[in-house]
């Protein structure tokens, strides 16, 4: 197909040598009868695709203390991740489509205050995403994923983890909600083996993201989002968590596999948690560079 | 009948002819269902008359002119829709020739097989779906399937070819057959009045979308030149874009790009 599309192009005549200017745009006007047509190259097998992403984020409450933290506490953090995933060849069905993707992360986060480096930790996760894509209506999706976390500097694990979701999301122009909801199965490891579970817990979301485009490569993007976590395990049990988040970012798309970020994002968690408050404010800003190659 | 015809399309008479000939065949016809007039001031709404379900029979000749469209409707349900300045005939049994224009074509699975006909060239579309083609301006046939499955048979060319949705094919009337072009279908359907200028949306609609869907994701490459026509076998020609000038940066023409460029100190 891509020795097609060079021959082609190297067939090309513009019309407006052949024929001049006004002949082209009469051309054009005749051809809109049946539309537009530009020549593109699609792949017809699975999609590759890898990316790098680096953050720096002025966070204002890196351990999530219900009381305003420290001085010592409070750290500009750096964030590296690498990722990849594969997307499937879609199936085809009588109305709708689907999609599935596989994927694999891994991350790194690095506090920038030397006092608080033995908090550096890393993580992985494996994901798979199945859509069921009508057109113009909800989309529903199932997932599975798996993540472990490991503090950097004690090469210790320290958790992890497999949630299953379903999820539902729907456009409205430049609009998209989205409810969710998911179970997660946690280990903690290290302390109480009979504790190890207590992060298990349903999680029921509702979000709505939107893009607002300020030029061709230049925009903002917002999302509300509100959730509610019940805790049903270990000393973590009957706990119930009400969080909220707004966010911005404004974008920049330098090229095709290139994009930079400015981004703002609060988070506010409420809790009954009853031996200890789980509730936090916290503010996030900062500047994401992301680094993406399709195959 | 002439009269009948000339009364009913009597708003569209300027732009839309039916000139028919009243010994031809009664067996075989198609039904015109909607005609549609663009405004002709740019304000006052299209005209548009439904279901006038005017006979349009084998060897009558169908006119349109400029900003017009017909849409017909066959004996199984396929669909005819004529763009502008576009001049048909059906001829014989589901056998249509152009002599020029532009059509959407839409047949079922279970539908007849229809041939196409223009000057030194007579496709057969040998499978069901849809299908928008345009008659080139030196000649030959322009075809891209958007839905279904099949085979076009070129009988001046003695070819068979499978089809898939979103290619151009190409037929000369030379018989040479210059290379498929896959096309983005999406910007396609978008500004193709064929599809969605009339009030009756296409039965295949649901359709398009999803493989317009399915090839928006798939996409890795897209030219900055849009298909024209083709004039030989490795002669595909292309438009290409004039750069315009954007009046919202300084100094280019717009009120506030001078002012701004005035207050700038470089």
């Amino acid at each position: 197909m891509k020795s097609t599309t060079t021959k082609l192009l190297a067939t090309l005549i513009s019309l407006g040598l052949a024929h001049g200017i006004n002949a082209q745009q009469d051309a054009a006007a005749e051809q809109a009868e049946i539309g537009v047509q530009q020549a593109v190259e699609s792949s017809t097998g699975p999609q590759v695709s890898a990316g790098y992403e680096f953050q720096y984020i002025g966070r204002t409450n890196p351990f999530y203390l219900d009381e305003s933290p420290t001085k010592e506490a409070q750290s500009r953090i750096m964030v590296h991740t690498f990722y990849g995933a594969v997307e499937l060849n879609d199936i085809n069905l009588s109305n709708r489509i689907t999609r599935n993707v596989v994927g694999v992360m891994h991350q790194s986060v690095q506090y920038q205050e030397s006092a608080l480096s033995g908090f550096d930790y890393e993580s992985q996760s494996v994901f798979y995403k199945g859509d069921l894509q009508p057109i113009g209506d909800w989309n529903p999706s199932i997932g599975l994923g798996y993540s472990r976390i490991e503090i950097s500097e004690a090469n210790l694990e320290a958790f992890d983890g497999v949630s299953p979701f379903i999820s539902a999301s729907k456009n409205y122009g430049d609009y998209m909600a989205t409810i969710k909801t998911s179970y997660g199965f946690t280990d903690i490891k290290g302390g109480s083996s009979s504790d190890a579970d207590r992060l298990n817990s349903w999680t029921t979301s509702a979000r709505i993201d939107h893009l607002y485009g300020l030029s061709d490569r230049m925009g903002l993007k917002s999302a509300l989002n509100l959730a509610y976590s019940y805790y049903n395990e270990g000393s973590n049990s009957g706990r119930g968590d009400v969080l909220f988040g707004a966010g911005t970012s404004l974008y920049y798309t330098i090229n095709k596999y290139l994009r930079a970020d400015l981004f703002a994002d609060y988070t506010r968690r409420s809790s009954n948690g009853v031996t200890v408050d789980y509730g936090f404010n916290n503010w996030d800003a900062g500047l994401k560079l992301n680094a993406a190659y399709s195959f | 009948m002439k009269g009948a015809i000339y009364r009913k399309i009597a708003p569209f008479i300027f732009s839309v002819l039916l000139i028919g000939s009243l010994t031809a065949s009664e067996e075989y016809c198609l039904y015109l269902r909607s005609l549609l007039k663009d405004s002709v001031d740019g304000k006052s709404p299209p005209l548009t008359t439904r279901k006038p379900n005017i006979p349009l029979h084998s060897g009558q000749v169908a006119s349109v002119g400029a900003q017009s469209r017909l849409e017909f409707i066959g004996p199984a349900g396929e669909m005819l829709r004529i763009g502008h300045n576009s001049e048909f005939a059906p001829v014989g049994l589901n056998r249509l020739e152009f002599s020029h224009g532009s059509f959407l074509f839409f047949v079922q699975r279970e539908g007849p097989r229809y041939s196409f006909v223009t000057k030194g060239v007579e496709i057969l579309i040998a499978g069901y779906g849809t299908f928008l083609g345009e008659i080139m301006p030196l000649g030959g046939l322009k075809l891209i399937p958007l839905t279904g499955e099949g085979q076009i048979i070129s009988q001046s060319q003695s070819s068979v070819e499978k089809f898939y949705p979103g290619q151009i094919h190409f037929y000369l009337p030379n018989g040479e057959r210059p290379p498929n072009v896959e096309i983005d279908i999406t910007l396609l359907v978008n500004s193709c009045p064929l599809i969605t200028a009339f009030e009756d949306t296409l039965p295949s609609f649901r359709e398009i979308t999803k493989r317009a869907h399915l090839q928006a994701r798939t996409i890795k490459f897209r030219s900055n030149s849009f298909v024209y026509d083709a004039v030989g076998k490795d002669r595909i020609r292309f438009l290409v874009p004039q750069p315009t000038e954007k009046k919202d940066k300084p100094g280019n023409g717009s009120k506030f790009g001078k002012w701004l460029k005035s207050k700038l100190p470089f």
